[in-house]
């Protein structure tokens, strides 16, 4: 295992750096999962039914790719804090695998979904996966400090 | 009674007792407090894009007003619900906590908000039927997001409330 002191890094040396990248992180992973459920509640035909999926596709996408990428680097600073115990946590590391299986799969079949919704049970299918994916990274987060 | 005894026996009773023993129920409940912020924050932050007129042009404002407020409305409601069961098990360290009332504070500027803008909120047809968004919708989605984003920070930052008394 490297030798790293968490000390060395200057993150670590300003009191409120950590939480203020904490609050970067949930508004920002807000932002972005809250703009892929619209998507989702769309085709569950929840929510914004009078236009087709692949408006609200469009109308996301920028949102869905900032508040993604605010929350990944906020995220990555975060674990430059502590990195060898985040490593070791099961539920960081579940977090870490759901993350990348969610947001590969949002760039790449559920968009490929919504852009040709036709209302079929594989849409909802898609969404109920896109959604519980995206809810079991949050409660991966959370259970991190409780593990 | 002063607030501290109120405080203690709030967090003494069952039901709160039960929370702050239970190593799984308590985290549960703060993870779906967080995924409130996402699930039914994102909607809130998407009609406020819309009143700005910075995306989802193509809806009609009011309509998707109309659309998304019952989902809003249980949002919320699983929130606070949440929010209480948290506070409640450990609320003798709550009350003090300068930032839990920062948060009281701003959740009760966004239920003024609602109040003074519910001309906005609640007359979606003049929304649909103007040519233009009118100045005042788009001021009312503007604080409401500063408003939304600043009770996120203050709830995080109740973590990072010291206690005077600890420090002895």
């Amino acid at each position: 295992m490297l030798a790293y002191d968490p000390m060395s890094n200057p993150l670590n040396r300003i009191e409120w750096m950590f939480g203020f990248l904490e609050c970067v992180h949930i508004v920002s992973f807000g932002i972005g999962v809250g703009s892929i459920a619209l998507v989702d509640f769309r085709l569950l035909k929840l929510g914004l039914t009078n236009r087709p999926a692949r408006q609200i596709i469009k109308d996301t996408f920028l949102w869905t790719l900032a508040g993604l990428t605010f929350a990944i680097t906020s995220g990555l600073l975060l674990f430059s804090t502590d990195p060898q115990r985040y490593a070791a946590n099961p539920s960081f590391r579940f977090k870490m695998i759901t993350l990348i299986v969610a947001t590969i799969y949002h760039f790449t079949i559920h968009r490929k979904i919504a852009n040709s919704d036709t209302g079929s049970a594989a849409s909802g299918a898609s969404a109920i996966f896109s959604l519980a994916s995206w809810v079991a990274i949050i409660f991966g987060g959370l259970f991190y400090a409780f593990t | 009674m002063d607030l501290e005894t109120i405080a203690h026996a709030i967090r003494n009773t069952d039901l709160f007792t039960a929370v702050r023993q239970s190593e799984l129920f308590y985290p549960i409940v703060l993870s779906t407090h967080l995924t409130c912020i996402a699930l039914f924050g994102g909607m809130i932050f998407a009609t406020n894009l819309r009143l700005m007129d910075f995306s989802f042009t193509s809806f009609p404002a009011g309509q998707m007003i109309r659309t998304l407020r019952p989902w809003k409305h249980f949002g919320l409601l699983l929130m606070v619900t949440c929010g209480i069961l948290l506070f409640g098990s450990k609320a003798d360290a709550y009350v003090p906590n300068t930032y839990f009332r920062l948060k009281l504070f701003l959740l009760s500027m966004l239920a003024a908000h609602a109040f003074v803008f519910r001309d906005v909120y609640h007359n979606t047809g003049a929304l649909d039927a103007a040519e233009k968004m009118p100045g005042r919708a788009k001021l009312a989605a503007a604080i409401s997001t500063v408003l939304w984003v600043s009770v996120a920070c203050a709830g995080r930052w109740i973590a990072y409330w010291d206690s005077p008394k600890a420090i002895f």
